[in-house]
């Protein structure tokens, strides 16, 4: 753990870890988002024609609410019992590390998404060739929205009652990624090119990656003082 | 407010410092009433007027008749919620980056006001669209980006309001209010590109080039009316916000005692 | 004067946002003065109390400064 990268993937293996000794957590975004395509196809017309016009909304919007369920407690065990106000004074870059969290915490909740999202895309009759876009839109979106979430989750973590308020904080934020990412998936459903929307999504990825590490540890410090 | 004595040691601080740090919050809690009286009395003038030059003197348009007169609210709200988002990062980064207290409290007074000005474009906006596309909604590009500035808006106020402790959470709405300036361009970018598959002709969309003097005048007026509105009300907002922030420092008693 | 207020039949649209926006401008200028007096009043009620109190008071010495430079 000397050198900064090092610092990282350590940072990693112990936040899966501990994801994967409280097992639930790993799979209560997963179940979430199970339920949250059920509940959509159950409030409308089960026509099949009429769910592929649906489906890319019905996944992406899930998949937005499964990130958002898991991000209250990315932070919030560790200020409980002070780890992170160490973390914060490690000689290892603090965006590094906060870096780590982030991307151990979309391992844990959009990684899985991505492993199940082909299986809901078939109950909703999204057509096989959509796929690939339906897959990349994710692999560029989550993480994004993770990196996003991580912010507000850092704001809220000196409120009283976060779990309203940070979705209230980052639900604006996502709008963006929401529009391109469903927007590649009814792109490709309709045949059409989605490189545009995975550019989108992709420079969103990186602008988030060049500036939220930064907000977040400011964020961290503002609520740890 | 429950807890009135501070812990922490106190500190000698030199006379400088001392008139750099509750100068200008006291001085600014002064000034502000004088040049929010005399923004607010200007505002009304520019108002009336623009509103008699708006209502009654300009004429009709050709395409959109009378109703066409909502722009002259429309227009000065929508631009001025813009302009407090931007006046309220500016503000939020004053207060965070420099630990100005003007900062903080100029970023408190702006979202109340931005939001106010923000629900007036939207509803606004949704009156003039009924005659224009049949409906109070429709989704259009501006109203929509509308809508989540005002999102905004409500979060910033949410996170100011849930943390306890006024400084923290100004701080943190602070990062909250830059986040959303950098997102905000994203934002509208991404909602017109989502909007262009389906696009209603906009409403306040104008032809810009043979727009007639006499109703570009009273939209002129109403530009200048709001704008010195934006800052009578956000001076008379900072007043309060200061004496909450200030609420244990000398001059509030001295002010209190006086 | 009556054709002025019919608005040539836009009448309920064009009131209404000028009332709504009107209305909405009045009271963020208005709520923050009347908001002020009840700080104020709230204040001073707090100072008499602490005063009644007795000894106790730390004098308004303590002007946020020790915060501040707690902080940095």
């Amino acid at each position: 753990m000397n050198s900064p990268t090092g610092a990282f993937f350590a940072l990693v293996r112990r936040d899966v870890r501990l994801a994967y000794r409280r097992r639930g957590e790993i799979l209560h975004p997963l179940m979430f988002f199970v339920v949250a395509v059920s509940l959509f196809v159950l409030a409308t017309d089960p026509d099949p024609l009429f769910l592929r016009k649906i489906a890319a909304a019905s996944l992406w919007v899930a998949a937005l609410f499964a990130t958002l369920l898991t991000l209250d407690s990315m932070f919030r065990q560790d200020f409980a019992d002070d780890f992170l106000a160490q973390l914060l004074l490690s000689p290892h870059p603090a965006a590094v590390l906060v870096l780590a969290k982030v991307f151990a915490h979309w391992l844990v909740s959009g990684a899985p998404l991505l492993i199940a999202a082909p299986l809901f895309a078939a109950m909703l009759n999204l057509p096989w060739h959509a796929c690939p876009e339906l897959l990349l839109s994710l692999l560029l979106g989550t993480p994004a929205m993770s990196l996003l979430g991580a912010l507000g989750s850092a704001l809220t973590l000196a409120a009283r009652h976060s779990g309203a308020l940070l979705a209230l904080l980052v639900l604006p934020l996502y709008i963006p990624i929401l529009i391109f990412g469903s927007g590649a998936v009814r792109a490709a459903i309709s045949g059409l090119d989605a490189g545009g929307e995975m550019a989108w999504l992709g420079a969103i990825l990186l602008l988030a990656l060049a500036l939220t590490p930064a907000g977040i540890v400011a964020a961290l410090r503002v609520s740890l003082h | 407010m429950s807890a009135p004595h501070s812990s922490q040691p106190k500190r000698p601080v030199s006379e400088r410092t001392r008139r750099h740090q509750f100068g200008a919050p006291a001085h600014c809690y002064q000034f502000a009433a004088q040049w929010a009286k005399w923004f607010g009395g200007g505002a009304l003038l520019l108002f009336l007027v623009g509103a008699y030059g708006g209502l009654a003197v300009a004429p009709a348009d050709y395409q959109m008749g009378h109703s066409y007169r909502i722009l002259y609210v429309h227009a000065p709200a929508a631009w001025m919620s813009m302009f407090a988002y931007a006046v309220m990062a500016a503000g939020a980064a004053g207060g965070l980056i420099w630990h100005l207290k003007l900062g903080d409290a100029l970023a408190r007074a702006c979202a109340p006001v931005g939001a106010a000005f923000t629900v007036g474009a939207l509803v606004s906006g949704a009156l003039w669209g009924k005659p224009t596309w049949g409906a109070y909604w429709v989704w259009d590009a501006r109203l929509t980006s509308e809508l989540v500035l005002l999102f905004l808006f409500f979060g910033y106020s949410a996170l100011a309001n849930a943390i306890e402790e006024r400084r923290t959470a100004s701080s943190a709405a602070a990062i909250l209010a830059l986040a959303g300036l950098v997102n905000l361009p994203i934002i509208h970018y991404s909602v017109e590109w989502w909007n262009t598959l389906h696009q209603p002709a906009s409403v306040g969309k104008f032809g810009k080039p043979d727009i007639a003097i006499q109703m570009l005048i009273p939209l002129l007026i109403m530009f200048a009316a709001f704008k010195l509105y934006f800052f009578a009300a956000v001076l008379n907002r900072m007043r309060c916000e200061l004496l909450i922030s200030e609420r244990r420092t000398k001059w509030v008693r001295a002010l209190l005692h006086g | 004067m009556a054709e002025f207020l019919h608005m040539g039949g836009y009448a309920w649209y064009v009131w209404s946002s000028y009332g709504v926006v009107t209305g909405l401008l009045v009271y963020h200028y208005v709520s923050p003065l009347c908001k002020r007096r009840a700080l104020l009043r709230e204040l001073s009620a707090e100072a008499a109390a602490r005063r009644d109190n007795g000894g106790d008071d730390d004098g308004g010495d303590d002007d946020g400064n020790t915060k501040t430079a707690a902080r940095a």
